[in-house]
């Protein structure tokens, strides 16, 4: 069949030979399109609409809700096996991170703790994320310092649902500040859609220690004062049976004997914190490399570093927390935790409206800029990497507010390593 | 750039976020495919959100030996199938089965002049069959190679072709009678 034929043939009927030719003669089928639709119709086809920019956080969110659910409802038999076996597989390699998650919030913790010893009220109330410092905060410290450098958290303390910030008032009482501060971190974990076994350590640390409307010094300061055998870790990690909750969750389907051992060993020792205001003095004590900038966003300065050690006869430092500051609303964190075994798992959960990759050196790192939507957002903006130095494994977190996303990504680019 | 595979190597191995590059690639594709056969943005977008998320679920029985687009766009293809089936025999009672979803919620703004070849487009569009309305969107919307479109649709190639040129010459017939006034023809409008 020539062209002729099919053209002629093409209106009223419809055969092999005319199917035949249809399939290699491009010049019929331009002739076809030409004849049946005009240009208004072929631009009504061509037409898309774009999706919602929230359409992938939606997709991510529910894939976290599922994984959430099933975290909860173990035996559920219609989940597919695959989601369940990586669940597992996703378990275990976040495993190292728990402890960093511990010694992050005990590391806030120490900040604090240590910063009561100095009664410094300013330095106090810079971990507030963007609250500059007030009369009423400074007052209340005034109260409150001479009081505790260690604080009991009460067992008995409420364990509601309340959820929402208590203001630093004279008259309310501090276990209700505290209950808020379990909560919000009990809100990340357990009661959050996604997983809390794929928010990596530090990313919770920063949850629980960073949020700007729940600065640790205003927590810390509303701590009832006690002066007996607890640690500063408690004020933040609350009572024993919440956190082994916590744990117990995250772990609970690889978890070892010897694994749980370690955790009793570990959440039962002292937290044994230093804080130094030079990173080399620091990077002296620290068998566990320092970060150092080489370039620093303007107006910020190295306000203190905190290293955290396994127990209180260690010389081993298990993690270390910089802190930066320009102001008091700017600030940039930069948490550090040995990582032992090597992961090069890199997972920032979150709802975000930038998101980058890009290198540190040879580590892969992942910037982000979370969504001012988000109430549960850690900071304004976060960067993860792995990385090694000088045979160390560690895991990085860079949280920040008041710099752009990019001046982040220089800092954290320009960061060498303190043996 | 890593390669569909590879990124899927990483979700395998628990990288969750790595599912977000999949999801910035192909939502697009999906979403559009989705929106032009259901034409209403709420559903599309709830559609291209159970199709990834079901992707995400059954990503262990990709074997790769298909591209991944082409995986998941079966996969929304077969989801779209039956969200219009439940929708037409649920609209059967009300006569609004040939009524684009959105024109039920136009504006009065909507019927002024300039707008109204536009409306009458889309109504015959919708009036077409589902093979026909898909056959038109992966080419002319997406601009898919014939190869590929009979890919997706398990067909052969030169029924593809065919399938595509009726497509528009039923499209053309729709429109002709539409110069008659399609709007009259259609009840509840």
């Amino acid at each position: 069949m020539n062209c002729r034929e099919f053209r002629d043939k093409w209106m009223n009927e419809e055969n092999e030979e005319m199917i035949l030719h249809i399939e290699t003669c491009e010049e019929c089928m331009a002739w076809v399109e030409e004849n049946t639709l005009g240009r208004e119709e072929v631009q009504f086809l061509k037409a898309v609409p774009l999706p919602s920019i929230q359409l992938e956080d939606r997709i991510m969110r529910a894939i976290y809700d599922s994984l959430g659910s099933e975290s909860t409802t173990a035996a559920k038999d219609d989940f597919p096996a695959y989601a369940r076996k990586n669940q597992r597989r996703l378990l275990h390699r976040l495993r190292p991170y728990l402890g960093a998650f511990a010694a992050s919030v005990v590391l806030a913790a120490g900040i604090a703790g240590v910063r009561w010893v100095d009664n410094s009220p300013g330095e106090l109330a810079t971990n507030s994320a963007d609250q500059p410092p007030s009369p009423e905060i400074d007052r209340q410290q005034e109260e409150v310092s001479n009081n505790a450098v260690v604080t009991k958290a009460n067992p008995d303390t409420d364990q509601g649902t309340e959820t929402t910030p208590v203001s630093p008032e004279p008259g309310n009482e501090t276990e209700h500040a505290l209950t808020y501060a379990l909560d919000r971190k009990s809100t990340v974990t357990a009661r959050e859609n996604r997983p809390p076994k794929n928010k990596p350590a530090a990313e919770d640390a920063n949850s629980a220690v960073s949020q700007p409307d729940q600065p640790v010094a205003q927590k810390a300061q509303q701590m009832p004062p006690a002066e007996d055998e607890l640690t500063a870790a408690n004020i933040l990690l609350g009572p024993p049976e919440q956190v082994n909750a916590f744990a117990n969750e995250t772990d609970m389907t690889e978890e070892t004997a010897e694994d749980t051992k370690d955790k009793a060993k570990e959440e039962d020792a002292s937290v044994t914190v230093t804080t130094f205001t030079d990173l080399t003095v620091a990077a002296q004590t620290s068998d566990l490399p320092v970060p150092t900038p080489s370039a620093i966003p303007d107006g910020f300065t190295l306000q203190s570093i905190t290293l955290q050690f396994h127990h209180e006869e260690s010389n081993h430092v298990k993690s270390h927390v910089s802190l930066y500051q320009s102001g008091a609303d700017r600030w940039i964190r930069v948490e550090v935790a040995f990582q032992q075994p090597v992961n090069e798992l890199l997972s920032v959960p979150g709802l975000f409206v930038d998101k980058r990759f890009f290198s540190i050196g040879n580590d892969q790192a992942i910037a982000v800029t979370y969504d001012p939507t988000w109430n549960e957002a850690p900071a304004e903006h976060a960067i993860h990497f792995t990385t090694t130095q000088q045979g160390v494994p560690m895991y990085t977190v860079i949280t920040a507010r008041g710099i752009s996303l990019n001046d982040l990504m220089l800092f954290a680019q320009s960061l060498n390593w303190l043996p | 750039m890593q390669t569909d595979n590879e990124i899927i190597q990483r979700i395998s191995q628990g990288d969750v976020e790595a599912y977000r590059e999949l999801i910035q690639r192909y939502q697009r594709m999906i979403f559009v495919y989705i929106y032009k056969m259901v034409n209403n943005l709420t559903d599309a977008e709830d559609l291209t959100q159970e199709v990834f998320v079901k992707a995400y679920e059954k990503l262990s029985t990709y074997r790769g030996e298909s591209q991944f687009s082409t995986w998941l766009h079966t996969m929304a293809r077969n989801r779209t199938i039956d969200f219009l089936r439940r929708r037409k025999f649920h609209e059967s009672d009300d006569q609004l089965a040939y009524i684009p979803s959105e024109r039920r919620d136009a504006s009065p703004d909507d019927y002024v002049m300039g707008k109204e070849r536009r409306r009458e487009i889309e109504e015959a569009f919708a009036r077409l069959s589902d093979p026909y309305r898909e056959v038109l969107v992966l080419r002319c919307t997406h601009e898919f190679p014939f190869e590929k479109i009979a890919s997706l649709l398990g067909i052969a190639e030169s029924t593809a072709r065919v399938r595509y040129l009726r497509a528009r010459q039923e499209l053309a017939k729709y429109l002709n009678r539409s110069e008659g006034g399609l709007v009259h023809e259609l009840p509840g409008i």
